[in-house]
């Protein structure tokens, strides 16, 4: 079988341009597009009803877009070559697969469906996934199909790696030790991961980039370094009644992302330090987390 | 305060809304029966009329019965879903208005299915206790959450009662024309299988989950490995040939078990059959004082005969159990869609063929020792079955030609069309009422039209949406 030659060189792992995703009558992905760069870890955060999963779905190529286009390694994610399917990896918000097989047996016979023979998990992996080689996978905890599943994505070391809510039941412990073995995976390297969880106090730690989903769009999309910098709170001080009006003229470059209606605090990105004077004594200036920028942004 | 009424009314509404048809599958298959019923009321009706029960006999197929169990089994789903959620205990009234509505549709249900059977002219008692029986089963076959060790053992007997009464022979006639005292007694137990079937101790289940999972994360790291012979024979019952070993896994098979492995549970079915039929024969013959062997050899011969039927009706389920298809595609091998669905399509034939020949051989081969067949026909009926049995494994991917979204309903009834094919054209069965040609006919048309559709549905499959997270 030959397959098309890429349609994008291999400088973004994932392009998605304008993906339309309609069920019934709603549009889960309503005209979506994004790229993932090689060495990014992005998370993406959403709502519930946000897209995420479709999005993942589509990118998998487990559901089929009713127009646009998502493409991984430069080919359609449904039509993705065995080679380049094989340098993936996804973990599923819930593990509900392969009830009647012990825990070992299943590593193995997977192991012949890889494109090329995976290597044995790595024996890190397998310490903190702590697995009973020899139980029945029905007879595991939530907690323990996650870890399995886990081991499953990592064991043949992909270049990509998607996670539907990963940690969602893992205990905190697991869960900070997941996150370490994360950034562990893509320290220094070219793998890329897109990572969906509603527990953002993780995500903060390891992700480079936040992309902010609501209604089927990208309502906000940066790299973690710049939401550190430049993403703030402007509050007015105790004293003033309502913001500086000349701040979001148009003559600063601050782009409003929400504003808090019982405060009258507005969150931006753009803003540095030079900025301070233009607020003299009317406002403070706040830090966001990513939890607090979360809720305005996609509100 | 809402008040109990009106709880009870909306959890009533509920039974004639999209909510009790969606994900519930039981409901099609019910249906389907049902579409049949007046087919069977016209062939059992004028025999009633005229006094013989000749069509009544066990071997005749009986939808009703069928309408009946997948009825109450649709129920049970319905009620279970709603239940069996952690928020519905925190809901005022939610769990006693559920349960009274389920009972009521089960109670409305019994008397709507009891009807057509008067209209054959049957006994009231008989035909109560007929629906009755058909409800311990549709009520049965759920798994049921949270009940205490004597009601989990009490279902189990009602149900195990039941089953040996259906392979019995005119098992139909016995129950329908029985005497109204112990009619009564069979509608008074399966009353109480339903009412136990639908009670749940919430503090008991959500005990249970929890005691599970706890006992899943403290389970220490095994090292514990079987015993020499045990290992052997887990090998040998395990074992595939290496094209095996890297096909996709049917989940519907649910374990990698190898052509020995399926030759010998095909055995293990075998054995139980006979065993069945051999005590049924033993009581019939203390009941009626007809001649055991007699009655074993007609036991035997129709009831290993359902063998192929009832594997069938297990694998036809595949495309509606998907949990592992991501594992297997994401794994890479495959690629793209296509060449994944056409791998799954693959695997399936292959598993298809292999459970067609573990399954007839053994049934064939006592077929013939029990005189069913003569030993010079029974290699190309054998064959016939085989053909037969693998075109109607591909009975549910046949909605996949036309329908752009698989669906579980018609899947379901798809399914059943392709058993109900199975079991009314079984071609053993047609050789021995001298019908060899239509034997031959329809089993090779079915043999070609499941390979048409192996080869096309593919193609459809890989133009769907798949299930891709613990559906």
């Amino acid at each position: 079988m030959t397959h098309a030659a890429p349609h994008a060189t291999e400088r973004s792992v994932v392009d998605i341009t304008d993906l339309v995703k309609i069920f019934g009558t709603r549009r889960a992905l309503d005209g979506m597009s994004v790229s993932i760069a090689p060495g990014e870890i992005v998370a993406l955060l959403g709502p519930n009803g946000a897209g995420k999963s479709t999005l993942i779905g589509c990118l998998l190529g487990f559901l089929l877009p009713n127009s646009g286009s998502a493409r991984i390694f430069g080919y359609e994610a449904g039509e993705l070559p065995p080679e380049a399917r094989a340098r993936m990896g996804y973990v599923p918000q819930a593990m509900n697969a392969f009830p009647s097989f012990r825990v070992g047996q299943l590593i193995d016979y997977l192991g012949t469906f890889y494109a090329v023979p995976p290597p044995p998990p790595d024996p890190a992996l397998l310490a903190w996934a702590n697995l009973d080689m020899a139980a029945r996978v029905k007879s595991l905890s939530g907690g323990q199909k996650q870890r399995l599943s886990i081991v499953l994505a990592f064991r043949h070391q992909p270049d990509f790696l998607v996670l539907d809510e990963p940690v969602a039941s893992l205990d905190p412990q697991a869960r900070r030790d997941f996150m370490a073995l994360l950034a562990d995976y893509c320290a220094g390297s070219q793998r890329s991961v897109l990572i969906s969880s509603h527990i953002l106090s993780d995500l903060e730690k390891v992700a480079t980039r936040a992309l902010f989903v609501a209604r089927g769009r990208v309502v906000h999309d940066t790299p973690m370094a710049r939401f550190r910098e430049s993403i703030r709170w402007i509050v007015p001080t105790a004293g003033a009644s309502a913001l500086p009006a000349d701040l979001l003229d148009g003559r600063l470059p601050l782009k409003p992302l929400g504003t808090d209606t019982a405060t009258g605090a507005i969150l931006v990105d753009g803003w540095c330090d030079a900025m301070r004077g233009h607020l003299a004594d009317r406002a403070d200036i706040r830090t966001p987390d990513l939890e607090a920028a979360f809720l305005e942004i996609t509100r | 305060m809402i008040s109990a009424w009106a709880c009870y009314r909306a959890a009533l509404r509920n039974y004639a809304s999209r909510a009790f048809i969606i994900g519930n599958p039981n409901v099609y298959s019910a249906l389907a029966f049902l579409v049949l019923t007046p087919g069977w009321i016209e062939r059992v009706a004028p025999g009633l009329g005229h006094g013989t029960t000749d069509a009544l006999d066990h071997a005749e197929f009986n939808p009703l019965f069928m309408a009946a169990l997948m009825g109450m089994a649709s129920i049970g789903t319905y009620y279970w879903r709603q239940v069996g959620d952690a928020i519905a205990v925190t809901i005022p009234g939610f769990l006693a208005a559920e349960l009274h509505a389920g009972l009521s549709v089960v109670g409305l249900l019994f008397v709507l299915l009891t009807i057509p059977l008067l209209w054959c002219g049957l006994p009231a008692a008989g035909s109560a206790a007929f629906v009755a029986a058909s409800f311990t089963f549709g009520a049965g076959i759920r798994p049921v959450r949270g009940q205490k060790p004597w009601e989990k053992s009490l279902r189990v007997l009602l149900v195990a009662g039941g089953l040996l009464l259906i392979f019995m022979p005119r098992w139909q006639v016995w129950l329908l024309f029985l005497p109204w005292p112990l009619a009564g007694g069979v509608v008074a137990l399966s009353g109480a299988l339903v009412v136990l079937s639908m009670t749940h101790h919430v503090g008991r289940t959500q005990a249970e989950h929890e005691r599970a999972e706890s006992l899943a994360d403290a389970r220490p790291i095994a090292t514990a490995r079987p015993g020499r012979a045990r290992a052997m024979f887990r090998r040998l019952l395990l074992w595939q040939p290496a094209r095996l070993r890297q096909a996709p896994l049917p989940p519907t098979l649910s374990r990698p078990i190898g052509p020995l492995g399926i030759l010998l549970s095909a055995l293990v079915s075998v054995a139980v059959m006979l065993i069945l039929s051999a005590v049924m024969a033993a009581v019939l013959s203390m009941v009626n004082g007809e001649a055991f062997d007699r009655l074993f050899l007609h036991a035997a011969r129709t009831n290993l005969l359902t063998l192929p039927s009832l594997a069938l009706m297990g694998l036809n389920n595949w495309l509606m159990n998907r949990k592992d298809w991501p594992f297997f595609f994401m794994a890479g091998r495959y690629g793209g869609r296509l060449a994944f669905a056409r791998a799954m399509f693959g695997a399936y034939l292959v598993n298809a063929i292999l459970t067609g020949v573990g399954i007839v051989a053994p049934v064939m081969l006592f077929e013939v020792l029990l005189g069913s067949v003569p030993a010079a026909a029974g290699g190309w009926l054998g064959l016939l079955l085989v053909l037969m049995f693998v075109g109607a494994c591909h009975g549910s991917s046949v909605p996949l030609l036309w329908r752009e979204q698989g669906g579980k309903g018609v899947t379901v009834m798809a399914g059943i069309a392709a058993y109900m094919t199975m079991a009314l054209a079984n071609p053993v069965a047609l050789y021995r009422d001298d019908h060899a040609g239509a034997a031959i006919v329809t089993a090779l048309s079915i043999f070609v039209a499941g390979l048409a559709v192996s080869r096309l549905a593919p193609r459809q499959l890989a133009r769907m949406d798949w299930p891709f997270d613990g559906e």
